[in-house]
């Protein structure tokens, strides 16, 4: 039933794709407005069919239903039923149906929204360029990673149930979903850009149309990328939340580059200018979105998070090539139209300071790509193996990171055009007072070190400027002050800069070291003192959990445990972490050594400032719903923003801002 | 070929900056595609030991006796490493099984090394096999370490002078190790040792 | 604001500023060479297992891990750091037996001194085009803009300036977005 009703599903996604490419295609290129207009219908069907294989997946999960093989393979009447609906996630073949039911979802949200204009040639060829995409990944569930096969259950069969690691925290829920949402999202604006090359509607009507999509999808990334980091913290147990792993590298790119984005395209919406970079930006973070499913799922490249390897890898490259030959084709062509006439005037200007940005995140992006990849690229060379690791990104990224904090303090409080020595001083030592302050605090409370006080002292910089910013923007206008792209842009950078001097901190003054411990013994580390009560068993349907009785500083006790699940012989160490808005103590279980009177080894970790990491991330979700939100309405007469004399002057009168002349 | 190409004359004057890039880019990303399309699942990092010395180690077997590797000098000795909860270590038993079958009467020996794996299953399981050969299943981590080994199934043929010969990363095959043996000149170098 | 117009000597306008400057320096040479205590054995061991990678998982450290034989690495490396090795050589022990893939850290020789020169050569050729592109735009003659369009400039400015509640901030602050 279950597997029919899947089936049905991915066959009605896919068919309804296809022809909505073969019509609305059709009557793109034969003006056939009628035709185009139908896509409404496609992305409705696109969108019910992942829905119907979403819910059919759904409901063999809950129900066991172990015909499905990949409930048979994922599944488990053993599993807690919230861990058995988010299993959907936890491999392969699941995870591409909800990629393909929030794919169909933004379809629908981007028929919705430009309904009145689905005949206008830019949002007949991005819906197009989204319905391709739908055929790729509908395509990939019909054929190479079908999540609806079938299998027949011996009696009494029950199925090993997801990987133990996927199946211990509730993050698990969560994190994956809000990645998808942004990894997803990118698709619209760069549909959108695809069709403004198509098109040739090179002007600015399709960034305004598409900048709060982008935006959203950049927030939904964020989330999903701190989600995965507190998932791996609370789960994987060995102190850390960031460790350069490809897979977490593969969800920082497509970010870093969505993050140059939105800065640059303010030039461009402002001055005109920078279009093909912007469009380039645009396609390397789409691309870079299935490049980091390429490394997620192919299983080329050794990561932790990669639960599942298949052989999906050469499908997803070789979409990744369309991808990226049809921008870059598109590019080229396009390009003597995309040159825009303006010019920058000074290094020292708004302008100058998003070109700045944009080649420290362009630059960033690169090692990250570079000491993902390298390894590949070596082995291919000379056959040998080399490994990149945390050491060589914290020592690249560290000045990149650095120096986009002193950028973050300086580039709020330029004007657009041109900036005098003058207004940098009167405007900025206020925030270099709050800089020094910083830097003379975390001294005072014990802070040493050349990097991490420079760190903090530029984050208080940069907080000084962003609150500069918001006191200003509300002395203007009230709680007004806080929403629209500048304000709520100024909130999410102090969410950025919480996250920055957390991670300074905590990498800065990690201690870690292990003790083996017999009941009542006490340990003293890092000015916090341990002591092991006992032990506890604890049976639950699933597997075995053995705690390990742990009191910090006379609170508690606190529960370390190791878990031995039914199904499979892993054995997997479930950390406790008492966190303090100061620090965090993480205890993990190394061993517990049976009859030796109760000892047991653990390892303790103290890190400072970690809880403050996850308050970043909420400041930065939140800067961005604020960011989201319609702030002021700029006069379309605004000067400097007007385009300057040489645009194409065909753009339709149905183009919703005033920016054309 | 578009609603609005022709209509609009480009800026003169330029150069065809992005074309030129486009090019570039491209050829970079076919450089890259290429190089990724073309690698292989991710093999692990692999020992080095192959053509150093083996390096001595003993253990208790099964039976209660001690096996100590030294003392094996003259022999063509196969140590194995693997565990019980592994797949390809259970489909590469009867290779063994049947190598030690074929070298009875020779100066072969082989011994398997337990890896992340705890005694009782692995006196269950050479039970349950019938194997023939001696095991060591307790204190075993360090052996490991000393080999290099990363992933189980994982073989290294010492030959009688002492030497590591040829790691075998992956299962075992009787006629793979006899060809190995026979590489390194077979059965006639034996018996220079203790024997 | 009326601090815009510059009055005053430089001494006196850049004074807080010089002071700025002054505690910032103090406070950061404070901490670079402020008493900083001796990484502790157990440090270095934590040190040293974080750029050593697990031979057995994927992608993990040694640190990271909890795989016997990280477990059996850990208890090595702190055996080697009690001999009195330097962490250099306990690396160089790792990678003799299993080849310089088990180092996080790359070595500088031979190929692999592309991975810490490419990104520095990248930084270079984008500061350079910058550069260049500023060049080239500072000596860009003025767009051809019509009279008309200057009329349109001129009027929206005047319109701006009007209604700019930042005290008449010439350089556009209020309409930052």
């Amino acid at each position: 039933m279950n597997l029919a009703l899947g089936r049905a599903g991915v066959t009605l996604g896919l068919a309804a794709a296809v022809l909505g490419v073969i019509t609305v295609g059709y009557g793109l290129i034969r003006k056939r407005p009628d035709l185009v207009r139908l896509s409404r219908w496609y992305a409705a069907l696109v969108f019910l069919g992942g829905f119907v294989a979403a819910c059919a997946m759904e409901s063999a999960l809950i129900t066991r239903d172990f015909t499905v093989k990949y409930v048979a393979e994922n599944g488990s009447t053993k599993t807690p039923a919230l861990y058995n609906f988010a299993t959907m996630w936890g491999a392969l073949e699941g995870s591409i149906i909800l990629w393909a039911l929030i794919l169909g979802g933004y379809l629908v949200a981007v028929v919705l929204k430009f309904r009145k204009r689905l005949a206008d040639p830019l949002v007949g060829w991005a819906v197009l360029t989204m319905l391709i995409v739908c055929v790729f990944f509908f395509g990939l569930m019909a054929g190479p990673a079908n999540p609806f096969t079938g299998f027949s259950p011996p009696v009494g069969f029950d199925g090993p149930g997801p990987n133990p690691l996927l199946q211990n925290n509730l993050l698990m829920a969560f994190h994956p979903p809000m990645l998808y949402l942004g990894y997803v999202g990118f698709t619209v604006p760069f549909a959108f850009a695809m069709a403004a090359l198509i098109t040739g509607r090179v002007g600015e009507g399709w960034l305004l149309a598409t900048r709060r999509w982008t935006l959203i999808a950049w927030g939904f990334l964020t989330v999903g990328i701190i989600l995965g980091s507190w998932w791996s913290y609370e789960v994987l147990g060995w102190g850390g939340y960031w460790a350069w792993d490809p897979v977490e590298n593969a969800s920082l790119l497509p970010w870093l580059t969505g993050t140059a984005y939105l800065h640059s395209v303010l030039v461009q919406e402002r001055r005109g200018m920078l279009r093909v970079w912007n469009i380039s930006l645009l396609c390397a973070t789409f691309a870079l979105t299935i490049l980091g499913t390429w490394i997620t799922r192919s299983g080329v490249l050794e990561s932790v998070h990669a639960f599942t390897t298949s052989s999906i890898g050469i499908a997803l490259i070789s979409f990744f090539a369309l991808i990226v030959f049809s921008t870059v084709g598109l590019i080229g062509w396009r390009g003597d139209r995309l040159r825009s006439p303006g010019r920058i005037d000074s290094p020292l200007s708004r302008e100058g300071a998003f070109l700045a940005n944009n080649v420290l995140f362009a630059a960033f992006a690169f090692v990250i790509l570079l000491g993902t990849l390298f390894p590949l690229a070596v082995e291919a060379l000379n056959n040998d193996r080399v490994s990149v690791g945390v050491p060589y990104f914290n020592r690249m990224t560290m000045p990149i990171g650095l120096t986009l904090l002193f950028l973050m303090a300086i580039a709020p409080v330029l004007p657009w055009r041109k900036a005098s020595a003058e207004l940098l001083r009167h405007r900025l030592i206020w925030p270099a007072w709050i800089g020094v302050g910083s830097m003379v605090f975390s001294v005072v409370v014990g802070a040493r070190g050349f990097i991490p006080v420079l760190a903090f002292g530029l984050g208080g910089f940069a907080a000084g400027s962003a609150g500069r910013q918001i006191a200003l923007a509300t002395r203007r206008q009230g709680w007004r002050g806080f929403v629209g792209r500048a304000n709520g842009g100024m909130v999410v950078h102090l969410g950025v800069i919480i996250i920055a001097m957390a991670f300074a901190a905590s990498s800065s003054y990690v201690r870690q070291a292990e003790f083996t411990l017999t009941p009542g013994q006490s340990a003293e580390f890092a000015g916090h003192t341990l002591v092991y009560e006992g032990q506890n068993r604890k049976q639950e349907s699933a597997k075995i959990v053995d705690q390990v009785l742990i009191r910090i500083d006379g609170t508690g006790p606190w529960a370390p445990s190791l878990n031995k699940f039914a199904n499979g012989n892993q054995t997997i160490g479930t950390p406790s972490v008492r966190s303090t808005f100061k620090d965090d103590v993480a205890l993990s279980v190394i061993d517990i050594r049976d009859g030796e009177n109760g000892s047991v080894t653990i390892r303790v970790t103290v890190q400072p400032l970690i809880m403050w990491l996850w308050i970043g991330g909420g400041v930065m979700a939140f800067g961005t719903l604020l960011a989201v939100f319609p702030g002021r309405r700029r006069n379309p007469l605004d000067a400097v923003s007007a385009p300057l004399p040489m645009e194409p002057p065909k753009e339709p009168p149905k183009e919703p801002t005033g920016v054309t002349p | 070929m578009t609603a609005a190409s022709g209509e609009f004359v480009p800026p003169r004057g330029g150069s065809k900056l992005a074309r030129n890039a486009a090019i570039i880019v491209g050829i970079l990303l076919v450089g890259m595609i290429a190089l990724l399309a073309t690698r292989g699942t991710s093999t692990p990092i692999s020992s080095r030991i192959v053509g150093q010395a083996a390096l001595d180690f003993s253990g208790t077997t099964l039976d209660g006796s001690t096996f100590r590797m030294a003392n094996h000098r003259g022999e063509w000795v196969l140590v194995n490493f693997f565990a019980t909860w592994c797949t390809p270590c259970r489909l590469e038993n009867p290779q063994i099984q049947q190598f030690v079958d074929s070298h009875k009467a020779d100066p072969v020996k082989v011994v398997s090394v337990a890896f992340s794996d705890d005694a009782a299953s692995i006196s269950a399981y050479w039970v349950k096999e019938r194997n023939t050969w001696p095991v060591i299943s307790t204190d075993t981590g360090l052996i490991g370490l000393d080999y290099g080994v990363t992933k189980v199934p994982e073989s290294y043929m010492v030959a009688p002078s002492g030497l590591v010969v040829a790691g075998f990363f992956g299962g075992v095959t009787a006629s793979g190790l006899d060809t190995v043996i026979a590489d390194n000149g077979g059965m006639a170098v034996a018996g220079v040792g203790t024997k | 604001m009326s601090s815009l117009i510059v009055k005053g000597s430089p001494l006196r306008r850049w004074g807080p500023w010089i002071a700025v400057f002054v505690v910032a320096v103090g406070v950061l040479s404070i901490a670079t060479f402020g008493t900083l205590s001796a990484p502790t054995a157990q440090d270095r061991v934590s040190t040293i297992s974080n750029s050593v990678k697990c031979p057995v998982c994927s992608g993990e450290s040694v640190a990271a891990s909890n795989a016997p034989a990280s477990q059996e690495i850990r208890r090595q490396i702190a055996e080697q750091v009690q001999q009195g090795q330097t962490d250099e050589e306990i690396r160089s022990f790792y990678a003799a037996k299993y080849g310089q893939g088990i180092l996080l850290t790359p070595s500088a020789s031979g190929v692999n001194v592309l991975v810490w020169i490419l990104p520095i050569v990248a930084f270079a050729i984008g500061i350079a085009a910058l550069v260049i592109v500023f060049r080239r735009w500072s000596t860009m003659p003025a767009e051809r803009a019509t009279d008309e369009d200057r009329e349109l400039v001129d009027s929206a400015l005047r319109a701006e300036a009007d209604d700019s509640d930042i005290d008449n901030d010439p350089h556009g602050e209020g309409a930052s977005r």
